[in-house]
């Protein structure tokens, strides 16, 4: 029956394509080996394509600001540095997520010690739904730090292709090069300062603040109804693991939305920073001088103006000059 | 099971070591099974009709060669069911819409009933061969096949069923009787068409179709250069979509010894006219309506107005196979328009001019497709107006979409067109063949590593999917 696999052209033939395959195997490694080094020599912030992380590594500054849009648009660092004489630096990114964050947060432990982490929560930062973010700003970052065991076990549950994609050496070095490329072409209308991580957004004239009444918030924002991911809640756990060996401060607020609406925050997450000893607060609540109604505070629903975010800044700075104030006498 | 995942990957290093491990007698079962299997992973619900779709074809292929004194109201059975199903699934609930618009306006208190079955992936693309399968039979140009797991393995080929190319009876029921030893070269021509086909569908045609679908679902917000630019990208990201897959599709084959029908011969970069872009485009649909409808229509009347009346007869239907509703017709129309126009200017046989004007005309015609296929990408004719209306603002500020997409834009749009322009008629494994084994492997590296670094894995769907 296998006769037709014991003739001389079956077996010639195989091995020809084996000995291709396992050539061009080699070839690969090899080319994988040699970019990188080439690379390497070439970008001193090697391991990485995140350069505000690699410029707040450099600069350790004493606050950092974690969290998605509402953490670069609502958080003025110059303000706050100036009410609490501390230096402050927002690692916060458009459409991020805390999962895409964690990778960092941990690489930035281990380096120093900031004084204070401020986490800036959204309405869904357990959804399970995270995990296939497809633009893959979550895998993306795990994949950078996937050198890590905890963020390489991490990126094996989340996304098997990208954790395949991260064995390549080359692809960490010419990521560097990508977020090179990235900034030449970064909107040069953009108000984005990469000294602070702030990106102060304007009030755009055409949002009708007057035509909003009860925006309802959508399924897959709501705490309520979307499905939490135990993957997203182990690494939110380490994570607030890590601080507490690391003795770092930590506090979670989540800013005012205009007339407070918008994304509630998840009680779970609450309660797993309170089990853990660390602090949440809904700063809509606790900052009674901010006018979460004044319509100049923000450019849309849920992102405030810079005239906002110089008025929340000075609040939030003071709101951190005594809690640390308060921790110290502890 | 999506050609660009690692699942179907795997299944593709099982299907071919078993294919070749077994007597070629028992290979068609594996290939049916395996094309069963695919097709079941992709859409388990419709394999029955893919089943009874091939159980029907097979018994009236032979009914019309035992037959022959019936052979009309067989062929009518024939064209009856497959195009009754065509009918159904796709433009059942299309043309009940326009019905009841209709009684709507007459005031007449009647409706036809929709149905909200999804349309079954690849039912355009089989059901084509399979009614060419009973056309030939029909005007015996082929006889009737009598194995039905060669009529099967047929319709069914997994690496052609969900997107073509639409393979014809004669020359593949002769590859499914051959002996297809294991031969270097198949595998040569099949990782090099493979790894081609994935270049072109993750980092071309996924990395501009995330940019291309954040302008289209945001029209007015958009800019007159951002929507020109938009607007020539889009057959670009098309292009590498489509010939991706069939690039990919025609590889698959190739493991197994398989030639399938090249669908494509450079249609962006070296297409000089509309009717030279016709030519080099979708060549399996373009030659099908050929021959099955235009020449049919044309019988051997030589009139340029039946000529006229074929082509568009032949755009039409190509229009109605890419999809449902009226923006696909005018889209064909524009397409049939522009073949009578060329033909009646003489523009689309113009030859032997110098390299400047070849250069004109290859970019006037790109701009020309790249306007008519607004109609093929905007769902309806709101959008188009939207389209037109925002691109009449005059503002010149560019968007320049999510950063990440730049490099992988940048970067693949130069290698694709310096490709194509290089293959001109040649196809690309054959093309690859040629070079000195240096610079090919280069190519191969510099390929898998494009690929890995800006490919987009998270194997997003292909856009014939939908036709």
């Amino acid at each position: 029956m296998l006769r037709h696999l014991y003739t001389m052209s079956f077996k010639s033939e195989f091995f020809r394509i084996i000995l291709k395959l396992i050539a061009m195997f080699f070839m690969i490694l090899i080319c994988d080996l040699c970019l990188s080094s080439l690379f390497q020599s070439a970008f001193r912030n090697v391991g990485t394509g995140e350069l505000s992380f690699q410029h707040v590594k450099k600069k350790k500054y004493d606050i950092l600001i974690f969290g998605a849009s509402k953490s670069t648009t609502n958080y003025d660092p110059k303000v706050i540095s100036k009410e609490t004489n501390l230096s402050c630096y927002s690692l916060g990114s458009t459409g991020s997520t805390f999962l895409a964050q964690y990778p960092q947060i941990l690489s930035i432990l281990e380096e120093y010690s900031p004084k204070l982490i401020v986490f800036e929560l959204t309405g869904t930062d357990l959804n399970e739904g995270l995990l296939s973010y497809k633009q893959g700003r979550v895998v993306d970052r795990m994949l950078i730090h996937s050198d890590r065991k905890s963020i390489n076990d991490l990126l094996k549950q989340v996304d098997k292709w990208h954790w395949l994609k991260s064995k390549l050496k080359t692809y960490k070095y010419t990521s560097v090069i990508a977020d090179r490329i990235v900034e030449l072409f970064r909107n040069k209308s953009s108000k984005f300062d990469p000294k602070l991580g702030f990106n102060p957004k304007e009030r755009d004239p055409n949002f009708r603040f007057d035509k909003i009444d009860a925006l309802p918030q959508a399924e897959e924002t709501d705490p309520h109804t979307y499905k939490h991911s135990p993957i997203i809640e182990k690494a939110f756990t380490d994570m607030l693991l890590e601080l507490r060996k690391r003795e770092v401060h930590a506090i979670f607020l989540h800013s005012p939305n205009f007339r407070n609406m918008g994304y509630s925050i998840d009680p779970k997450i609450t309660q797993m920073i309170e089990k853990n000893g660390m602090a949440y607060y809904d700063m809509a609540l606790e900052l009674s001088e901010f006018d979460y109604n004044n319509y100049e505070y923000y450019s849309d629903m849920l992102h405030m103006s810079s005239e906002g975010a110089s008025v929340y800044s000075r609040q939030v700075g003071l709101f951190i000059k005594n809690l640390l104030a308060d921790k110290t006498h502890e | 099971m999506q050609f660009t995942s690692i699942p179907f990957f795997i299944f593709l290093i099982i299907v071919v070591t078993i294919y070749y491990l077994l007597p070629h007698k028992y290979r068609n079962y594996l290939l049916l099974l395996a094309s069963y299997y695919f097709y079941f992973s992709v859409q388990p619900e419709y394999l029955v009709l893919l089943i009874v779709s091939t159980l029907v074809n097979y018994g009236l292929g032979i009914a019309l060669e035992k037959y022959r004194n019936k052979k009309g109201l067989l062929l009518s059975a024939g064209l009856v069911f497959n195009l009754g199903i065509l009918f159904f699934f796709k433009y059942f609930n299309f043309f009940g819409e326009q019905v009841n618009t209709v009684f709507s306006a007459f005031s007449l208190n009647l409706t036809v009933p929709q149905h909200s079955l999804i349309l079954p992936i690849g039912i355009s693309f089989y059901t084509f061969m399979a009614l060419g399968y009973i056309l030939d039979v029909y005007w015996g140009d082929i006889k009737a096949q009598r194995s039905l797991l060669t009529f099967s393995v047929y319709l069914a080929f997994f690496p052609q069923i969900l997107c073509g190319p639409i393979g014809r009876a004669k020359n593949l029921f002769k590859q499914f009787n051959e002996a297809h030893p294991l031969r270097y070269d198949n595998f040569a021509n099949g990782f090099r068409l493979v790894l081609w086909g994935l270049f072109k569908k993750m980092v071309v045609a996924d990395n501009i179709g995330a940019y291309v679908n954040a302008v289209y679902n945001n029209i007015p917000m958009h800019s007159t250069l951002t929507l020109i630019v938009t607007a020539l990208l889009y057959p670009l990201q098309l292009y590498a979509d489509f010939g991706g897959y069939t690039d990919i599709a025609r590889g698959v084959a190739k493991l197994f010894g398989f030639d399938l029908m090249v669908n494509f011969r450079t249609p962006y970069v070296n297409s000089t006219s509309v009717t030279d872009y016709w030519k080099r485009n979708h060549i399996s649909l373009t030659s099908w309506l050929r021959d099955y409808i235009f020449y049919p229509f044309m019988g051997t009347s030589t009139s340029k107005r039946k000529i006229y009346l074929g082509i568009i007869l032949m755009f039409l239907a190509s229009g109605v196979w890419h999809g449902v509703g009226w923006m696909f017709i005018i889209w064909g129309m524009i397409q049939a328009l522009l073949l009578i126009f060329e033909d009646a200017t003489g523009w689309g046989k113009s030859k032997g001019e110098s390299l400047v004007i070849g250069v004109i005309r290859k970019l006037s015609t790109y701009v020309i497709v790249a306007a008519s296929l607004l109609f093929f990408r905007l769902p309806k004719m709101s959008d188009f107006i939207n389209y037109i209306t925002s691109i009449s603002k005059g503002t010149w500020n560019y968007y320049v979409g999510t950063t990440r997409l730049v490099p992988p834009i940048l970067i693949s749009i130069p290698v694709l067109i310096i490709i194509e322009i290089l293959l001109k008629d040649k196809q690309y494994d054959q093309f690859i063949a040629k070079q000195p084994s240096l610079l090919r492997w280069c190519g191969y590296v510099a390929i898998f590593f494009t690929i890995v670094i800006f490919g987009n894995l998270n194997a997003s769907s292909f856009i014939y999917y939908e036709f």
